[in-house]
């Protein structure tokens, strides 16, 4: 095991990764940038060590900085949280030059996964049914026609790298497909640093379903089921939960162990996300992989009982499972409620500024990931995440029952959240028969929920 | 004097714009001795005759008459700056408070530029001049230097880190002394946590320096662009002062 490891990302996952080291007996280096000297992370940790200005190129980007800060602080290993680093296979190559661990898959695994693209086929070959999109990256606006064309419209333009939504756009036409593919471009050149885009057949409704993986360095893995993480806003995942109200047993059970077939045939290793696209048939269709720890975790925790931070870290460790699928008990339902600091009435539009004051909701089966106090200053440099609510309850009218006790428990004062459109939307008829897609919020439109609340 | 409104205004011009002005302008001089007078007060510079070889300006610090501890005796005053360090360096001298404040106004920080080891530059010492710009050392990050940069004139202060010390971003690394209260202003000062002897006072006085030189202060400034102009003319650009 690890004796020391730096955590390379900020907010709650800082603190959730400092919860697990601790828990481990690890100590724990948080690097934080300027913006975020004051955070619950910074201040619990055994130490903490700055590395850049708030601007996340020069820190929690640079994987010079990351580096360093880890080798002058004594680290073993790195932990880079989701987003940022997480799945750059050439800062897992440099960490592993220094004789340092990448808690994630070795480089090699995330450079073999590294291109969406390339991963639809390689894991179309191992089984998985894909969707149709694009021979590989698009040169230019000639191919992105010719290949729409051959696909068939509506089509979904996705960025190679990264994910969150950015750079994404669904067009209808050939006008919109050219419209749209320099904001794409140009989108995704400022997100990833990477502008290569590809075609998808876009699917009118959908529900997006994942299957959580785990697998350690000698070809042992558990698939820990799925979540549906249907309900976004402008691609973005805003509610998640388990098991998905979309599917049957029979089903859900093919898709996870279809899913955990095929990566292990790959050479997967660590903890993954597949990401499949589920239409009203119950086709589904593998879209990408996640190399990391995501967002929505705790919903797969909460009906496991395992600590997959916890894996995450044992298996970078290069200790076994431990344990096989029969092991691996699923119990209940449990959604998780994304809390931003965002305007939902203007678009969703990021909020930053002073929470005035900030409580917690509980009772039992509910959590509460979040690194916000009162007093604690939102700062404008980052992703709007305040926290997550995660409950869970034997049954999905249970949970829900609890979620609305959760939600009208929290408090955050001093700058707008989305807590009301939450609110709102586990009211809707929708929502509570479980029939929804991704287009959810397009159909009602936003303003509706947040007219019900009020 | 001192306790009327005026007395303090022109102790506070002497003391954070034109002192350091003149102290620059004395080390740059071949001149050994620079008197200048502002209302009823007269602050007299006089290079040390030991130290001037190597081009290090002994001067009071600007605190020092202010705090109301000198009373002309120049020759006594002329270690106070080195006196005040070594305190500082000791843990520093909470009890000469005012004269501490004072002093932080006309310092500055050079900060880490970078995470990882430090490494000063060979041969500096304390007291030396720097402009704004020397590379003061480097922070191997890898292995590779990022240059360690003054962000101000004045003289070579406290080192704060040792060679081979691992340094984090922003840290303050070495302290810049006698900075030109004129450009003290532009950029940010010592950092309230990690400045030593950096008090709430000291932060004030700092802010009333920046609002003195985007008031008046542009004559200074302007002497201070022209190191080699001719010491009687760049004084009477500040019409209050005069030179015995």
């Amino acid at each position: 095991m690890f004796s020391r490891i730096l955590i390379a990302n900020r907010g709650e996952i800082a603190l959730r990764i400092l919860r697990a080291c601790r828990q481990m007996g690890v100590s724990a280096v948080v690097a934080y940038s300027e913006a975020d000297r004051d955070t619950r992370a910074v201040q619990l940790a055994d130490e903490a060590i700055c590395v850049g200005p708030a601007e996340s190129r020069r820190s929690y980007l640079s994987a010079a900085s990351i580096l360093s800060a880890a080798i002058v602080s004594g680290c073993d290993a790195i932990h880079p949280g989701y987003g940022f680093l997480s799945e750059d296979d050439t800062f897992a190559e440099m960490t592993r030059a220094h004789g340092l661990t990448f808690i994630g898959p070795p480089p090699e695994v995330l450079e073999r996964f590294a291109s969406k693209a390339g991963t639809r086929e390689l894991l179309a070959r191992h089984g998985l049914p894909t969707i149709p999109g694009s021979e590989g990256m698009l040169r230019d606006d000639d191919h992105a026609l010719a290949e729409a064309n051959r696909i068939g419209y509506p089509v979904l333009i996705k960025p190679s790298a990264g994910g969150g939504g950015r750079g994404m756009r669904m067009v209808r036409s050939p006008r919109e497909l050219q419209q749209a593919i320099t904001i794409c471009r140009s989108e995704a050149r400022a997100a990833f640093g990477d502008d290569s885009l590809y075609l998808e057949r876009w699917l009118e409704e959908n529900r997006h379903v994942e299957v959580q993986v785990i697998v350690d360095r000698y070809g042992a893995g558990v698939h820990v089921g799925e979540r549906d993480c249907s309900v976004q806003r402008r691609h973005q995942k805003i509610v998640e939960e388990a098991p998905s109200p979309a599917l049957d047993d029979a089903s859900r059970l093919a898709l996870a162990e279809g899913a955990l077939r095929a990566v292990v045939a790959a050479g997967y290793e660590n903890l993954g996300t597949l990401e499949f696209l589920v239409d009203g048939a119950g086709n589904y269709y593998f879209i990408e992989i996640n190399c990391r720890i995501q967002v929505e975790h705790p919903v797969t925790e909460m009906l496991s009982g395992l600590d997959l931070v916890v894996e995450q870290i044992r298996i970078a460790a290069g200790e076994p499972l431990g344990y096989t699928q029969a092991d691996v008990e699923l119990r209940g339902h449990a959604i998780e409620f994304r809390i931003n600091a965002e305007d939902v009435s203007q678009g969703f539009r990021p909020q930053a500024g002073l929470v005035e004051s900030y409580s917690a909701p509980g009772g039992p089966g509910v959590r509460m990931d979040s690194h916000l106090f009162s007093g604690y200053e939102v700062p404008p440099y980052y992703d709007s995440l305040l926290g997550k609510l995660i409950v869970w309850g034997p049954d999905r009218p249970t949970a829900v029952d609890r979620a609305r006790v959760a939600l009208d428990e929290l408090v955050v004062e001093g700058l707008t959240t989305n807590i009301d459109f939450h609110r709102a939307l586990i009211t809707n008829s929708t929502f509570l028969d479980g029939g929804f897609t991704t287009n959810l919020l397009d159909r009602f439109g936003s303003a509706a929920f947040l007219a019900a609340a009020s | 004097m001192a306790s009327t409104p005026e007395g303090r205004r022109a102790i506070a011009r002497v003391a954070e714009q034109v002192l350091p002005a003149l102290i620059s302008r004395l080390s740059a001089s071949e001149l050994g001795e620079l008197e200048v007078r502002e209302g009823d007060w007269r602050v007299r510079l006089r290079r040390d005759s030991a130290a001037a070889g190597d081009g290090a300006t002994n001067a009071a610090a600007p605190g020092e008459r202010a705090a109301g501890t000198g009373r002309g005796a120049t020759g006594e005053r002329s270690s106070a700056t080195e006196r005040r360090t070594g305190d500082r360096a000791a843990g520093g001298d909470r009890a000469d408070r005012g004269a501490t404040s004072r002093a932080a106004a006309s310092r500055r920080a050079i900060t880490s530029p970078a995470v990882g080891y430090f490494t000063p530059r060979a041969s500096l010492a304390v007291g030396q001049p720097i402009r704004a710009g020397d590379v003061v050392g480097h922070v191997d990050v890898l292995g590779v230097p990022v240059d360690v940069v003054a962000p101000a004139d004045g003289r070579l202060g406290r080192l704060f880190a040792a060679a081979g010390e691992a340094v984090e971003f922003g840290q303050e690394l070495v302290r810049i002394d006698g900075v030109e209260a004129a450009l003290t202003g532009v950029g940010p000062g010592i950092d309230e946590a990690t400045g030593d002897g950096a008090t709430a006072d000291a932060t004030a006085t700092e802010d009333r320096a920046a609002e003195n030189a985007s008031r008046d202060g542009s004559a200074l400034e302007l002497n201070l662009d022209n190191p080699d102009a001719d010491t009687d003319a760049g004084i009477e650009t500040a019409p209050a002062l005069l030179v015995e």
